[in-house]
């Protein structure tokens, strides 16, 4: 920063300015504004011919821009550079303790697969000394099945353990956990010739699983020796399971890991996942490193084109009593993965550098701001003084250089400003001693006239007061004139007055004599109506008189009705002892049915007692035809016998034939009495049909009663309707008799009325003449 | 019943002459007299009285006793005629005949006592006692059914009727009442 460099371009602006080339409307912008405009002007100084090239692209910038590029550079620098510095530190650090940390979990897993196979080692020996095989005594006492269930229970207690079996010299099996597992004949099997070999117990290298297996076959053997002569006997062989030692190891390895088991033939026998066999990189591990022949715990970042990875190696180191298996285990981790934590720190440091440098660029720009605003606010008022607008003043806050600057500038700009205020004033007075003089004379010349044009005035208006209304003044011009104007107004007011008047007193001539002749007819008319009321008096006397009548008939007609309602009455009477007259009767006719009937019922008596009658006739027809019979067995003897027996038998036959003619009778009674009885019945029902007909007669008496008692109180209330009638009518001739002295009132009253207006006629005339003294028509 | 009275009393003038015979109704057409000497009893008797008997002929109807007498019935209509009685006749009448004993070992239905037998012969009507002289009796003639001849003595002309003339003994010894 140069100071003395920068005061002389700002003064060539003030000078610029002063000179006319600014445009309008400078002293309303905005400091943002103002600062663009200055920059502006700055550009067109240095073009001019007065400012030298030689100042370079520093003079150009405006003094903000400047102030604020010193305080950024100062501010933001630093920040970013200790923060650069402390990320590359601390990131190879972690780099370094990831790499560790990946090497000493590998070796974990190594350790912990020697120590398994170790175990399994040992769990071979402990098979090879099975009494059950070994000892000669044992042996010979258990059978096939014994064995095969023994080793199947040991398989099944064990979940490591896939199949085990014991196979002779031969080769041949002698006892298994699953007959499947094993070939019937194994004698060319790789362990079993080393047995034959060694004596001793082997492991077999990983085999890749056979046709339709997924898993690789972990096989172990051991040679079985008589526990007595020490002969080897047999061989146990069992089978690991893969799985199992595949869910140990996955335990160990961490989340996102690959961890990879390979055997001394080069050969990826187990991985923790299933596409781990596929990664590139443990496929061409031993080309790329050549950590399996050096056996030493490396880990290095690899990358075989399916992204790199940090790779981690580890030999498996069995104990020394231990056959050597010489496995490798290997260990994969996606490099994204395991630098996790260096990216966080390195996210964490930019955003902490970011965040610092803007803080530290937002405090540099307020306080250049706040630093350059003052000598801005001086420039922009200066500017203005120098257009004239000596009203501009700056405000000024504290004590330092830039504060008196502006004060002495306030008080320059204060003193001029007073210098043309004391100038202005002598002027006006001036001016206003030369109107004075001025005014005087116009005032004289101004009288004159005017009593000039007053006296025309009265000259013109003198005929008015006679009454002669048609007179105008002349209109000049000034005050005068403007009088007359009004009196011309007055007159023409007072002429328009005086017309009216004269009509209205020709209407109200006019209409009073209209007025005469109507009040004139009025009076006939209500003398007319007097007349018509009397007429109408006559009218409703007839017809109270014939109310009158119309209640005498409606009385007669009301005791015709009683005495009609009274024979009814007598008729329902008669009607009730005719009534009682005809029960009598049924009940007789009753009674004499039930005789009848009895009667009936004798005569079948009658005919019982002549059948028996009959019968007894018959008996004795019999008796006699017997008697006759032993009178012939008598023969002469009895003759005579034979003659009262055929008299007898007469007398019976008489007898029967007599009961024949009573039967007879006796129906022809019955008959007789059955007619009669129906005859009965048909009486009685007869009987019965008169009683209803009687009683019907008897309710249509009753309602002949009912209906004439109704046509009395019917009567009765018409009577009283035509008393109330009569009444009615008389009250009517009363106010019609009023109505006719109110009518003879109206006519007197009319007749009033028009005297009247006789009177009025003769003020309107008096009124007439008054108003003719006015003239108001000129005389042509 | 008026014309059965007139009868009696036409028959009656010539009554004391000639021999007197028991008259009935054979069927409604038919009247007949037997001799009063060859009846026993005429009686009425109930029909609940009359026990039946198998394997006998149709005409016979059964057993009854009469004054401690058991003797036979037969339906004489339906025997010789071949018009049997109505079946809800309540009293029967009954014309008891007799017949001489030595005529018992022909004919095992008629029971014998006092050298009499006795046979109860059913009628629809009795009629009464007629008499007649015995010379008024003439043959039979004109046709009669086949049961009805072997047991007609003769006939008797009366008025504007024939009177049949049967024989008693002629029917208790008829073929038809023996038993099956």
């Amino acid at each position: 920063m140069a100071p003395n460099t920068e005061f002389p371009s700002q003064l060539n602006n003030l000078s610029a300015a002063s000179g006319g080339s600014l445009p309008d409307g400078m002293d309303s912008s905005s400091y943002s504004s103002q600062d663009a405009r200055a920059n502006q002007q700055y550009a067109q100084s240095a073009t001019s011919p007065t400012s030298s090239k030689g100042k370079g692209f520093w003079q150009k910038l405006t003094l903000r821009t400047k102030v604020l590029a010193l305080a950024l550079s100062l501010g933001v620098a630093p920040v970013v550079g200790v923060g650069g510095i402390g990320y590359f530190f601390v990131q190879q650090r972690v780099t370094t303790q990831v790499t560790e940390t990946r090497e000493t979990t590998t070796t974990d897993i190594a350790n912990f697969t020697a120590e398994f196979m170790d175990a399994r080692f040992q769990d071979l020996r402990t098979f090879s000394q099975l009494s059950m095989f070994a000892d000669a005594k044992v042996r010979e006492a258990t059978e096939v099945a014994d064995r095969n269930a023994f080793l199947q229970e040991l398989v099944e207690n064990s979940p490591l353990y896939e199949d085990m079996a014991v196979v002779d010299l031969q080769g041949n099996p002698v006892a298994v956990s699953n007959p499947d597992g094993i070939p019937s004949n194994v004698s060319q099997n790789d362990w079993f010739q080393n047995i034959v070999a060694t004596q001793d117990i082997t492991w077999v290298q990983p085999r890749a699983p056979r046709a339709g297996g997924l898993e690789f076959a972990l096989i172990g053997a051991a040679p079985i020796f008589d526990s007595t002569t020490g002969e080897m006997l047999y061989m146990v062989r069992i089978r690991l399971d893969v799985q199992e030692l595949k869910q140990r190891v996955s335990a160990f390895a961490d989340e996102n890991t690959e961890v990879a088991l390979i055997d001394a033939n080069e050969q990826i026998f187990l991985t923790n996942t299933e596409e781990g066999e596929n990664n590139p990189i443990l496929a061409n591990l031993s080309n790329a490193v050549s950590w399996l022949e050096d056996r030493e715990v490396q880990a290095s970042i690899l990358n075989q084109g399916a992204g790199p990875q940090l790779t981690a190696y580890a030999p498996i180191i069995h104990d020394p009593g231990a056959p050597q298996l010489n496995w490798s285990v290997v260990s994969l981790v996606d490099t994204s993965t395991a630098f996790a934590a260096s990216r966080q720190l390195l996210t964490t440091v930019l955003l902490g550098t970011g965040i610092t440098a803007l803080l530290v660029a937002a405090i540099a720009t307020l306080v250049a701001t706040r630093t350059t605003l003052p000598i801005l606010q001086i420039t922009d008022s200066v500017k203005r003084l120098g257009q004239g607008d000596f009203r501009t003043r700056i405000d000024t806050q504290g004590e330092d250089e830039i504060a008196q600057l502006g004060t002495n500038i306030n008080l320059m700009a204060s003193q001029i400003q007073n210098l043309l205020v004391k100038q202005e004033e002598s002027v006006q007075q001036q001016i206003s001693a030369q109107a004075q003089v001025e005014r005087a004379e116009e005032e004289r010349q101004r009288n004159e006239v005017l009593q000039r044009e007053l006296v025309q005035l009265l000259n013109e208006m003198e005929e008015a007061s006679n009454g002669n209304l048609t007179v105008r003044t002349e209109l000049t011009a000034g005050e005068i004139g403007i009088i007359g104007d009004v009196f011309n107004a007055i007159i023409e007011n007072l002429r328009t007055i005086v017309v009216q008047v004269k009509q209205a007193t020709g209407q109200v001539n006019s209409s009073i004599d209209e007025s005469e002749g109507a009040i004139q007819q009025l009076a006939d008319e209500a003398l007319a109506q007097m007349d018509e009321i009397t007429n109408t008096l006559n009218s409703v006397e007839q017809m109270s008189t014939s109310i009158q009548d119309v209640a005498d008939n409606a009385r007669q007609a009301a005791e015709v009705a009683q005495v009609a309602s009274n024979a009814a009455q007598d008729s329902g009477t008669a009607m009730d002892r005719t009534v009682d007259s005809i029960l009598d009767l049924r009940s007789t006719v009753a009674e004499t049915g039930k005789k009848v009937k009895q009667l009936g019922e004798s005569s079948q008596q009658i005919s019982q007692v002549v059948s028996l009658i009959n019968e007894i006739a018959m008996k004795t027809n019999l008796l006699a035809v017997n008697a006759s019979i032993e009178a012939a067995h008598a023969g002469e003897e009895g003759q005579g016998f034979a003659v009262v027996a055929s008299e007898v038998g007469q007398l019976a036959e008489q007898s029967a034939a007599a009961t024949k003619e009573i039967e007879q009778i006796v129906k022809n009674i019955q008959m007789g009495t059955r007619d009669v009885v129906e005859a009965m019945e048909r009486g009685t029902t007869q009987v019965v049909e008169g009683t209803q007909l009687v009683q019907e007669t008897k309710q249509g008496l009753g309602q002949i009663v009912e209906v004439s008692q109704q046509i009395d109180t019917l009567l009765q209330s018409i009577s009283k309707a035509t008393v109330s009638q009569a009444e009615t009518s008389q009250t009517v001739t009363q106010l019609m008799q009023q109505i006719t002295q109110a009518s003879k009132r109206t006519s007197e009253s009319s007749r009033q009325v028009a005297g009247t207006l006789h009177n009025t006629v003769e003020v309107a005339r008096e009124l007439e003449s008054a108003v003719d003294q006015f003239k108001v028509k000129t005389d042509a | 019943m008026n014309a059965s009275v007139l009868a009696h009393r036409s028959i009656q003038p010539e009554g004391t002459a000639g021999a007197s015979c028991l008259s009935f109704q054979l069927n409604e057409q038919t009247p007949a007299i037997f001799s009063m000497h060859q009846v026993q009893e005429v009686i009425v008797l109930p029909a609940q009285q009359i026990t039946p008997m198998p394997n006998m002929p149709s005409c016979v109807l059964g057993l009854s006793t009469r004054r401690s007498r058991v003797m036979w019935l037969v339906d004489l209509a339906h025997m010789l005629l071949s018009t049997p009685l109505p079946s809800n006749i309540r009293n029967y009448n009954v014309v008891i005949i007799r017949v001489a004993q030595r005529l018992q070992q022909q004919n095992m239905l008629v029971a014998t006592a006092h050298n009499q037998a006795l046979l109860g012969l059913i009628v629809p009507t009795m009629k009464g006692v007629v008499r007649f002289p015995p010379d008024s009796i003439q043959t039979p003639k004109g046709h009669f059914a086949p049961n009805l001849a072997p047991c007609l003595r003769g006939c008797l002309l009366q008025q504007d009727e024939m009177l049949l003339v049967l024989d008693a003994e002629a029917i208790a010894r008829s073929p038809i009442l023996q038993s099956s």
